[in-house]
Parts: C-alpha cells; structure tokens; sequence
C-alpha cells in the first residue's frame, strides 16, 4: 500500500509538471502580454524597454527554466496586471470558488440520491421518465442560459434572493444551484442505472427471501455497491465544477478563481494562469490519489500490489 | 397546506414590516446615503497609476484629481492647478490651487506633482499612462505654489496627456512604499479610500474637508458585475442605484419598470479599419471611398442600436473632442456610386478580403459587423468574417496581422483631442495601416502649434484630409446607455466615461 501511494505521488508529481508545462507554453504562444500593458501611444522602444523589465526577450528555454526554478521555491512570479506576486492571487480566490463547488456538489447530491433511487426503483413508472427528462434537460442546459433564468425568475420576479454578489449565504443559493445541475443530472442517472443493477442481483433476492422491507435492503445492500461509481463520478465532477465555475462566477459576480482566470487568459497574465493551472492540476491530481485509496476501503476486493 | 404557508408568510411578514417600521423616521436619517454602481469591472488596484481600463476611470476620478480636466467642449479646465501659461514653446508653467489637502491633512506641493510625473515617466513603475506623457523631459519646482514642465521639443497636447496623471502625495507615498500605498491610497478627491476586493467591490466614503466642499453622498459602492444581463436584473431588483452599458434592447424594459434610463455618446469613435500601406485593393483611394458609400450608417443606428449613439460626419472624433471638424458630413449610403468607384479603380467584378471582427468587445459589435458583411456583398466586395479573440485582439493589431478589414474603436477620452487617434494614421504610427506624406506633414505641425486657435484649425484641416483618403469605414460614436433608480439625482454619464459623483443625491424615500 505504502509503496504504491508512493508511486502515485510520483505519478501526480509529473502530471502537475505536465499540465504545467503545456499551460507555460500555450499561453506563450497564443499572445504576447506587453502589448495588452501599454497603451496605444506606446512606441516599439516603450514595448521593448516593458519586455527586458519582465525578462520576456530571453529565448523560451531560458524562461521555462527560471519558471521551474521558480515554482520548486513555490514563486510563480509577479501578476503583469495586479503587480502582485501571483500565487497569493490566486489561493485568495481559491476560496470563493471551493466555496461554490462544494456548495453545488451538495445541492447535486440532495436532489440526485432520492431521485435516482426513486426512478432506479420503480423503472418505467412515471416518475422514472421524469427523472429521465429531468436528467437529459439537466445536463444539456447551458450554466449561462440557466444562472440568467433562474436570475429573472427567483431575484427579479420573486425578489427572495439577491441577483449577484457573495457577502452571504443568500447570495450562494442561485449560483450554487446553477452549478450543481449538470452533476445533478449525471450522479442522477449513475445512481438510477447501478440501482436498476444492482435490484437483479442475487444477494438482494437473498435478502427479499430472508423478509427484508424494501428500504432496509436499498439501504444496507443496494447502496453501498453504489458507492464506488458515485464517488469516482463526484472526484470527476469536481475537475468540472471548477471549469463550470468560470462561466457561473461570470454571470453571478462571484469573485472566484475562474474570473481570475478568465481575465488573466484574456490579457495574457502569464504567472498567474501558471499559478491557477498548477493549483488546479495539483487539486485534481491529489482528489483521484484520495480517490484511489478510498476504493480500497469502499470495496475490500481492490487490493494494491 | 398551501394556506398554512401562506399564513406562516403573511405572519412573518407583517411582523417583519413592524419591525421594520416602528422605529420610523429617526432610523432613515441616520442611514447613510449610499449609492450603488453596477459597472462591468473595478480597477484592478487601488494605484490610479497602475491601470488605464476604462472602467476604473470612474472609481479613481471619486479619490484623485487631476492637474487639468477637459471642460467636454473641446478645452480645458484647471483642476488642481489654478492656471497655467506657456512660456516657451518647450516650457510649461502651472499654478497650483491654494489650500487644497491631500485625505491624510497634509497640503498639496508643486513636490507632489513632480513625484507624480517622475514616477508615471519611470519605466520601473509599468504604468500605461507612461506614453502619454513620454514627450516630458523633466520637471522644475520653482516656487512655494508653481512648477515648470519642460517637454523634449514643442510638444503641443501636453495638456491633453497630464489629463490622466493623478497627483500623489509624495512624503506620504514614499513613506509607505508602493504595497502600502495600494494598501491605503490618498488623493485629494472628494472621496477617501475605504474598501477594495478585487474583481468584486470598491467602496469609497465622503471627504468631508473636500476643497470644494464635501460630496452629497456618503458613500459609493462600485460593483464589478460583467455580465450584461446580471447588470439589467441588478437594476430591476434594486440592488444597484446606478447600471451602465446597458444593453439597447433592455432599455424599454427598464423604462417600464420606472428607472430614469440616459444615453452619452461616448468618446470613441467606431470604424472598419482598412490596411491601405501593402499591396491589394485598399490601395486605391476610390476602393476606400466605395466601402465608405457602401455602408448604411443609418441602418446600424437604428436597427442595431435602436436609435442609441451618433453617426460620425466622415472623422473619427465627435462634437466633444479638441479639434472636430463640424463641416464635414457623413459619407451617404449610395450603393449605385460605391459601384461606380469601384469600376473606376478597376474592381468592377468586387474582390475578396478577409474582415476580422470581435464579440463582446464593444457594443454589438458582432451584429455591427455582420450587417456590414452583407452590405459590402451587395457591391461585389466579399468579406470572410474572422472573429478573433479579445486578447489577442490588440496585440495583432499593434504587430499589423489584422485584416485588411477590421473592426476598431479609437477611444479620445480622457483627452477629448482629435490627436490620440490622429497619431495612429501616421506612417510611424503604432500598428500603422495608412501612410500619406500629406497627413504627417500637417500632423506634426499640430503637434509643433502652440497655438489654440491655430491648431484647432490644422486639425480640422487634418479631418478634411482624412474624409477625403478614407483609411477607415466611419461608423459611429458607440453609446453609452446608463440607468438610475427615480430616487437617484444629478447622475449623467460623461462622454469621457467620468460620472461627476460629487454632485449626484439620493431623494428621501
């Protein structure tokens, strides 16, 4: 167990250099950020005298190798917008945006088990084809169609929650329902799909023989063989959330990483999509490492050699 | 137990609605007058010297002011400095106004402005206003209240760069250091600093000891919200006092609701660039003018920007700038003539151009330049439409790669002068896409005048000339639509993107 954790890390270690390499390069070589700096009347000595200052005339490797430099002392250098060294940035949002997610993947969860059990449980009633319905619609709706109409209908119709903004727990409702829908209707239908599995298999004709009511048996048979593919899809999720989060930070004005990102992408902000790319991807990483040894508790027929 | 609900609301709520109201009056005065802005980003620091977007001229302009203003007719009018005289073509000289305290009690010194020029100029700095003031070669303290400003050569819109130079305090700034001074900023505005979260809010509070005496409002609350729609909603629901860019086709519904609703046309100029300095078809004088004639101006006013906005009369300044030339007229829709000129130059058959185009970088552009798209089809020009992202947008326009039609706003705010945008038809210019002897002749003689009067006439002289060589497709001044809720007054939106908060009231409910 010790050595393969070990072996993970390693794993993840060089996925993080990866996706952080990759990140270093695209975004070199999808513009320059010295002309986003200087205004208009900038002339090319203004622009070449900006790009010494920020060490952006050395050759690409020289660059990549004070970048890797840099990160192992964990400096990811200085925000060309903020003027502020960028990890801070970055880790700042960190916490409005984990906020959100966390917030969504539980509004995904309440809605998603009672109803993919529901529908696993009765297949082909009504109520299935409903969530069936329900799903489809939930994952093909847009974040940015859904977070404008659940805007109009619940903060400019109704007036029961604010329209923007992150000061309280009000103001998280719409943003995080927006957010949990797509992973509403995902863990919705895994959960409907192992259900209608798992109720053909023996060992719940076993416990229907032994006189077990239905809810016992869903509870104590069902669902804890429901736990590895739920897990798996929530630790999958996650990764999307984040990417969702860009789009419904947008709309709501939540001042979270994805804006950040957004807007460092935009005006080529290099370090501090360096420093969100790395953060990200170490998150990632490190969730399906957890994820990884949770199935041996969850499941004691996975054994790591 | 749907009427149980409804009972359990209507209890809540009346208790609510007494609790509110039972302590009556003496609360309302109490609270403070604050007024909330929806605008699509706050500035990206506290240092005014640090970020020149567009949408933090307002938040700054509340806590610093300027030397000079423009006066949003063309001239200038002293701000922190009483008066000003030139005393040699190179030599500026300016009086500073008496009294005036920085938000820390300590007085404003001819000091304060050199510190200020110095820094802006030093290239350490990386502040973007650097090429504005790039003409300025040093600063002379000479007396307890003036200062001389001495620029390399006679450099004519002198005024027109220090319009974006927000004066510090030096002893204060140099005490906290650039961190601390983000940290804790002092101008001599008629607001103080008080809160900043980026990408989020900045608040600002009332200067009571503002010099020209202390602001109606006690508080203003900047809110970074991008989304458009988001913004709208925020001004139905309350939650905002002020929106601005609103989009066109929300104004009917905000006007429905009982919202005061306000269109500036603002300081930048819309127009199709055409790269007319490298082999092809824009070569030709006539092919330009042909695009121009093929272009229903009046169309995009109306059916895109629903009457919002103004047609730019063949220059790509309006009414507001320094230098606008008021006899010229727009070029009129004439498909019939644009053929003709186009036969003339010999592209009868039409040709085939590339126009690169954005979204969501100015109002409506994308609908903008698809309408354009069909209208020069209809003369035999055919025109790919390539949208290109907006960060990269600038970018290949400064390295030339756009084109050889494309989309472009030239901003003149905070100036308000013809010369910002002049200076990129130069063969020199930044990204240059036009070059004609003629034009750099009469425009470096602008920049020698010193003279008001006369260098308003070359530059009058300049926009004949550039009507006539056409290196763009006029299009028109973008509007900037605002909303207030009734209870808000003397807000208006400036041309210049400035909001004049200083004079703006809440009405007592």
């Amino acid at each position: 167990m010790v050595s393969y954790v070990a072996r993970r890390l390693l794993d993840a270690v060089l996925g993080v250099l990866g996706v952080t390499t990759i990140a270093f390069l695209a975004i070199r070589l999808s513009g320059d950020p010295v002309a986003l700096l200087v205004t208009e009347y900038a002339t090319p000595e203004d622009i070449a005298r900006v790009r010494r200052v920020l060490g952006l005339d050395q050759p690409l490797w020289v660059q990549y190798g004070r970048f890797l430099g840099d990160v192992l002392r964990g400096d990811f250098g200085e925000s060309l917008r903020f003027i502020k060294p960028a990890a801070p940035l970055v880790y700042g949002a960190l916490p409005a945006t984990l906020t959100l997610a966390v917030a969504a993947l539980f509004i995904a969860l309440a809605l998603a088990l009672p109803l993919g059990l529901l529908a696993g449980m009765r297949r082909g009633s009504v109520l299935d084809g409903a969530a069936i319905v329900l799903a489809t619609l939930g994952q093909s709706v847009p974040y940015f169609w859904l977070g404008i109409l659940l805007i109009m209908a619940f903060a400019v119709r109704l007036q029961w929650l604010p329209a923007f903004g992150s000061e309280s727990w009000r103001h998280l409702i719409l943003p995080a329902l927006t957010l949990a829908m797509t992973p509403m209707a995902r863990i919705a239908r895994i959960v409907r799909a192992g259900m209608v599995e798992v109720l053909t298999q023996d060992y719940i004709r076993t416990a229907r023989a032994k006189g077990l009511p239905g809810g016992a048996i869903v509870l104590r048979h069902a669902l804890p063989n429901l736990a590895i593919p739920l897990v798996t899809i929530l630790a999958l999720d996650f990764g999307t959330l984040l990417g969702g989060a860009v789009v419904t930070e947008t709309i709501f004005a939540w001042p979270g990483v994805g804006r950040l990102v957004v807007q460092a992408i935009q005006s080529r902000d290099y370090p501090v999509v360096q420093a969100a790319v790395f953060y990200l991807a170490t998150s990632v990483v490190l969730l399906n490492l957890a994820l990884d040894v949770l199935y041996a508790r969850l499941d004691p027929r996975i054994r790591y050699a | 137990m749907r009427r149980l609900h409804r009972l359990v609301v209507l209890t809540v709520g009346a208790v609510l609605l007494a609790g509110g109201l039972a302590p009556g009056p003496q609360v309302a005065a109490q609270a403070p007058r604050r007024l909330v802005i929806g605008i699509g980003s706050i500035p990206n620091t506290p240092d005014p010297h640090l970020d020149s977007t567009a949408n933090a001229l307002p938040a700054y302009a509340t806590m610093f002011e300027k030397l000079v203003a423009s006066d949003g007719k063309g001239g200038f009018r002293g701000v922190l400095a009483r008066s000003w005289r030139l005393v040699d073509p190179t030599t500026w000289e300016f009086t500073l106004q008496s009294g005036v305290r920085f938000h820390n009690g300590m007085t404003l010194t001819p000091e304060d402005v050199k510190f200020t020029i110095e820094r802006i100029l030093d290239p350490a700095t990386r502040s973007p206003w650097l090429g504005r003031i790039s003409a300025i070669e040093r600063v002379d303290v000479t007396g307890p209240q003036t200062l001389r400003i001495v620029t390399r050569g006679p450099f004519a819109p002198l005024l027109q760069g220090l319009t974006v130079v927000d004066i510090l305090p030096a002893a204060y700034f140099q005490e906290r250091g650039a961190a601390g001074f983000a940290a804790a900023p002092v101008g001599t505005g008629p607001f103080v600093f008080g809160e900043w979260h980026r990408q989020d809010r900045m608040v600002v509070r009332a200067n009571a000891g503002y010099w020209r005496g202390r602001p109606r409002l006690d508080e203003i609350v900047f809110r970074a919200i991008p989304e458009d729609s988001t913004r709208v909603a925020g001004l139905e629901t309350g939650e905002l006092d002020v929106g601005v860019l609103v989009p066109p086709e929300q104004v009917d519904r905000l006007k429905a609701r009982g919202l005061q609703v306000g269109t500036v046309d603002l300081a930048q100029g819309m127009v199709v660039n055409l790269r007319s300095n490298v082999p092809g078809p824009l070569q030709h004088r006539k092919v330009r003018q042909a695009l121009n004639y093929a272009v229903d101006k009046e169309a995009i006013l109306r059916s895109i920007l629903r009457g919002h906005g103004r047609i730019l009369n063949g220059q790509v300044v309006g009414p507001d700038a320094f230098g606008h030339n008021p006899n010229l007229a727009p070029y009129a829709y004439d498909v019939a003539r644009a053929k003709r000129l186009l036969a003339e130059a010999g592209y009868g058959g039409g040709f085939e151009v590339t126009f690169h185009g954005t979204i969501g970088r100015y109002t409506k552009d994308k609908e903008i330049e698809e309408l354009i798209i069909g209208q020069l089809a209809e003369v035999g020009v055919r025109a790919r439409l390539e949208i290109v992202e907006g960060g990269v947008y600038i970018q290949r326009h400064i390295a030339r790669q756009l084109g050889p039609l494309w989309i472009w706003a030239w901003q003149y705010f905070p100036a308000m002068d013809a010369d910002l945008p002049l200076n990129f038809f130069t063969c020199a210019g930044v990204g240059n896409f036009f070059c004609s002897r003629d034009f750099d002749d009469l425009f470096a003689q602008t920049r020698r005048e010193m003279d008001p009067g006369r260098r308003r006439a070359l530059l009058q002289r300049l926009a004949l000339l550039v009507r006539e060589e056409a290196p763009v497709i006029f299009l028109v001044q973008t509007p900037g639509i605002y909303a207030a809720q009734p209870r808000v007054t003397g807000f208006t939106w400036r041309s210049d993107y400035l909001m004049d908060l200083h004079r703006v009231d809440l009405q007592r409910r």
